[in-house]
């Protein structure tokens, strides 16, 4: 990376520099640097086991790396644990821990951070409040949902992972991850949590979309951030590379003769 | 409409066999058990039972009804029967949608539910004038109506109105009909079954009365009571599976591309349609407590019906304060079980706080310290028997290990105390030590400010809690009319009795206060200054009178625990639906992961919520210490059982995420009113664990069925 590059570009919101990780005496992560740019989509792409779930659990706090540095906003952070991370502004979408079930939408939409009101001396939920302010949060970025006290295990995968992003949307969160989230989804669905992606970026929001099917991500994604076996492959905006060629290099580890030439500063892990 | 109607049209072909040949044999039932049942009363030639009428010229109005009404109900049941067999692909939905001719299938199921509508509003009419011959007027003069035959009245008007708008419905094409019929005929078979269990309850008085005979020398006597039953039964059991048959078949394959409104709209299209089953599924989701209304409202009548003893002001009380203590060890173990654990170690608790409470009272434990004023004993037992929960708590937190084997062991652990320092199988009691009930001089300006701040606590927190049941009432009524939804009527019926649950909870405890307020000041007016009153009265004595009613008779025995426990359940049904803490317990319980996402601490709420149900324990202790003042090494010992069924029973789920505040009330009354109400049927009380964990199991199937909405 270049230092002319930096110049040319606005900082980046998160940059996470020559991050190690082993465990014991395996090395899943050899040294990876990974940024994403103020209200940037990046594909994180690479096979199973590639080390994009461990790079991500270090900037959620679930694991610390062994060596290397993360910086947010340009300020150097550690995060220690998911409330660190949540703290600053990263929010992620899992695909089976967003929602409670059992849970209304409305709910689930404030866990943890209700909003309440005085009743003498004690503090009440405002479920009136709250289930108007759901309902307008969501239509706010497109969703539109009948009820709100509705239980969350009567909807879709998809609609779940739309309400999930929605939340992360209304509470101004500055990084959302999304982790796999289209793999379990029907065609039409993807489409749908796609777009809520770019909703979501339209309000300011940088995304990284984790997966290892190319097709899932391209009609979204700025750049593409290709990891495997715990090292960079390379790092191209979307104009740069075609969908076989990132599937190729996905597979194959391995950056064709035609990228190599491009001087982009961005790609390669040289 | 018409690509939905033109995509099931090749429905019919794959929904043959079993569910139509199974509808086929119940019809064939039902056309066997009229027409002998016809046959019995017109000649008497099967032994079913005793004839009626000797003589075939006696005939009254009744049995000319009856023999021509079963001869040819069981005609059509045949009829109905070999149309089915001969088309099996009568569509419903083409009647509904497609304007063609109504099939016979639909048609039996029309006139059945008709006929059931035209029998309810004759039964009303006949309990409240007794112009039409069904049989003895219950009571002669008006007046007389007991609360049962108004019920039976007012129930038997909208039942029967509401069945025959569903049958004119039919009629009509109107399809909503579709789904209220089935609604129609489900409560019908049950409403079958509890009058047929009810028969059976009565064998015992009815059947030898008429014959001189023992139940097993007259069986076909028997038979000849319970046949309208059964025929009733078999008839509302054809014609559901008719009409839900038709709901099973494969649902309409659409592609749905458009944004969520439209799949809202699809799944709105497919939710009308949709076969009873997951519409109960989905009202379940929303309300924990349905299930138990259900089995409540169900159990009671059934007692009420069986028994007169059952309404007794005495067996009601009794029921009550018999299960004080599970009830607020139930409250406890819901929010528990809710967070998603629960503790097997709740029957030692209860042991190791009484033997706290009346061993510092006594100066007997623990050893070498003098007895103490019960007020501090008291404390002192909440706050050991709190720590013990604490540890509860921890244990599970840090080990890991399931709450099923930390509990079991700190269940063993705990019961030692108990049994080691009160040696073998002795029992403590506070009469040997004291010679009178340790009496307090209390101030009455006191209890004036107690009193004034638990109402004005309360009503703050009931008020609350009655805004979001109004709410939530008010909610399904404006929504009525435009929702789709099969069950919006049980839906509305369910929001209601919740509100009333809660109102007449918070009006009993209302009064209770206000009216002691006015006693104290009364009392303080005349100079009274100081109320004297035993400790272990203010905590569970026998409530000597009550304000607006008067005096309680000696035989009623109602308990000052029962109105605590009312107090706890308010509490904590407002801590779990109105506070950030009851949303992160059931957060936790529900998906851990998604509450830790959150920044919910997960082991904390465990944690707190092991120390609250202590904490009721530790109440629930000296309650029991105080109401029968002694204690013995096995006290509580099973409770742990009996509260994790009555739990169950009232709708929480084991694996958590799922319960109510109502659920765990209703769960132990129904427990209660099994003990008491199977005692006065006279049903052998040996047989009382055997049903509870019938009622377990039944209850926990429900419970399953509804779960299937969280994956």
């Amino acid at each position: 990376m270049s230092a002319a590059h930096d110049t040319e570009r606005a900082m980046p919101l998160v940059e996470m520099r020559d991050i190690v990780k082993t465990f014991g005496t395996i090395n899943v992560l050899r040294g990876i640097d990974f940024e994403v740019g103020e209200q940037e989509i990046v594909g994180l792409l690479g096979d199973n086991g590639a080390g994009k779930s461990t790079l991500i659990k270090i900037l959620t706090g679930v694991y610390t790396p062994t060596s290397g540095q993360i910086y947010f906003e340009g300020k150097p952070v550690t995060i220690n644990s998911p409330q660190d991370a949540r703290q600053i502004g990263i929010e992620t979408v899992y695909q089976d821990l967003a929602l409670v079930p059992l849970m209304s939408i409305s709910r689930n939409f404030w866990l943890g951070q209700e909003i309440t009101r005085r009743v003498g001396p004690l503090e009440v939920m405002d479920k009136d409040e709250m289930a108007s302010r759901t309902r307008q949060a969501l239509l706010d970025i497109g969703i539109h949902i009948r009820n709100p006290d509705e239980p969350v295990g009567s909807l879709s995968g998809g609609e779940r992972q739309s309400i999930a992003i929605g939340r992360a949307v209304y509470f101004g969160k500055k990084l959302l991850i999304l982790d796999e989230p289209t793999s379990a989804l029907s065609v039409g669905e993807t489409a749908k949590v796609l777009e809520y992606t770019r909703a979501a970026k339209d309000r300011g929001m940088s995304v990284i979309f984790i997966t290892h099917n190319i097709g899932h991500v391209h009609k979204v994604a700025d750049r593409f951030t290709i990891i495997s076996h715990g090292q960079k492959v390379g790092d191209f905006r979307k104009e740069e590379v075609t969908e076989l060629e990132v599937a190729n290099m996905v597979m194959t580890g391995e950056v064709p003769e035609r990228l190599r030439l491009i001087p982009t500063g961005a790609g390669g892990e040289d | 409409m018409s690509s939905y109607s033109s995509a099931t049209r090749a429905a019919p072909a794959t929904r043959q066999s079993n569910p139509t040949r199974f509808t086929i044999i119940i019809l064939f039932a039902v056309a066997l058990v009229s027409l002998l049942f016809a046959e019995q009363i017109a000649a008497g030639w099967i032994a079913l039972g005793d004839r009626i009428n000797i003589s075939r010229r006696d005939f009254n109005l009744t049995e000319i009804i009856a023999i021509i009404g079963t001869v040819l109900w069981g005609l059509f049941a045949l009829w109905t029967a070999f149309s089915l067999a001969r088309h099996r692909d009568q569509s419903i939905r083409d009647y509904f949608e497609n304007n063609t001719p109504m099939p016979p299938a639909l048609t039996f199921a029309t006139v059945s539910i008709g006929l059931i509508g035209a029998i309810c509003l004759l039964i009303a009419a006949q309990v409240l004038t007794g112009w039409v011959p069904l049989g003895a007027r219950t009571n002669i003069l008006r007046s007389d109506l007991n609360f049962v035959e108004w019920a039976t009245i007012i129930l038997g008007i909208i039942w029967g109105g509401l069945c025959l708008r569903t049958a004119l419905g039919f009629s009509r094409r109107e399809s909503p009909a579709w789904s209220w019929g089935q609604w129609a005929l489900f409560i019908m078979i049950v409403a079958g079954l509890i009058i047929f269990m009810s028969g059976v309850f009565d064998l015992p008085t009815l059947a030898p009365a008429r014959s001189g005979l023992s139940i097993s020398d007259n069986l076909s006597g028997v038979l000849l009571i319970l046949m309208p039953g059964l025929l009733l039964i078999l008839s509302a059991l054809a014609a559901y599976r008719i009409l839900a048959a038709e709901y099973g078949a494969p649902a309409p394959q659409k592609a749905i591309s458009g944004d969520l409104v439209q799949r809202a709209r699809a799944r709105d299209i497919a939710g009308k349609r949709s076969p009873a089953g997951q519409a109960i599924r989905n009202r379940l989701a929303k309300s924990p407590g349905a299930g138990a209304i259900i089995g409540f409202v169900a159990i009671f009548t059934l007692f009420s019906i069986a028994t007169d003893l059952f309404l007794e002001p005495t067996s009601l009380a009794s029921a009550l304060s018999n299960n004080v203590t599970r009830g607020l060890v139930a409250i406890g173990t819901t929010m528990l079980m809710i967070s998603g654990e629960f503790d097997l170690s709740v029957g030692s608790l209860l042991g190791v706080g009484g033997l706290m409470f009346m061993g510092l009272v006594t100066g007997v434990f623990p050893p070498g310290i003098p007895p103490v004023h019960p007020v501090f004993a008291a404390i002192i037992t909440i706050a050991f028997v709190c720590f013990l929960g604490f540890v509860n708590g921890f244990l599970l937190v840090k080990t890991q290990i399931p709450s099923f084997i930390v509990t079991l062991s700190t269940l063993l652990m705990y019961r030692g105390i108990p049994l080691v320092f009160i040696a073998g199988g002795r029992t403590l009691r506070y009469v040997d030590y004291f010679n009178e009930p340790p009496y307090t001089d209390i101030s009455r300006v006191l209890i004036i400010i107690v009193v004034a701040v638990l109402l004005i606590g309360l009503g703050l927190i009931s008020r609350t809690i009655l805004i979001d049941r109004i709410r939530q009432f008010r909610e399904t009524l404006s929504s009525y009319a435009t929702n789709d939804n099969d069950f919006r009527t049980l839906g509305l019926i369910f929001n209601f009795i919740v509100l009333a649950i809660n109102a007449f909870i918070v009006a009993t405890i209302v009064i209770l206060l206000v009216g002691s307020l006015l006693d104290q000041l009364n009392q303080l007016a005349q100079g009274s200054a100081y109320l004297t009153i035993s400790f272990f009265d203010l905590m569970n004595g026998r409530i000597g009178s009550l304000p607006i009613i008067g005096d309680v008779p000696q035989n009623i025995n109602l308990r000052m625990g029962v109105f605590w426990w009312f107090i706890a359940v308010i509490i904590f049904q407002f801590v779990l639906n109105q506070t950030r803490y009851g949303n992160a317990t059931f957060a936790v319980g529900g998906n851990a992961g998604a509450a830790r996402a959150q920044g919910i601490n997960v082991n904390r709420v465990k944690i707190t919520n092991y120390i609250l149900l202590a904490f009721l324990v530790a109440i629930a202790s000296i309650f029991d210490a105080s109401r029968l003042q002694s204690i013995d090494a096995l006290r509580g010992q099973g409770l742990e059982l009996e509260v994790i069924a009555a739990t169950v029973i009232g709708g929480a789920l084991l694996s958590g995420g799922y319960g109510s505040m109502i659920g765990a009330l209703l769960g132990v009354f129904i427990f209660g009113m099994m003990q008491t109400g199977l005692v006065l049927i006279g049903i052998d009380a040996r047989l009382f664990d055997a049903i509870i964990g019938l009622i377990i199991l039944v209850a926990v199937i429900i419970n399953n069925w509804s779960r299937r909405i969280k994956s």
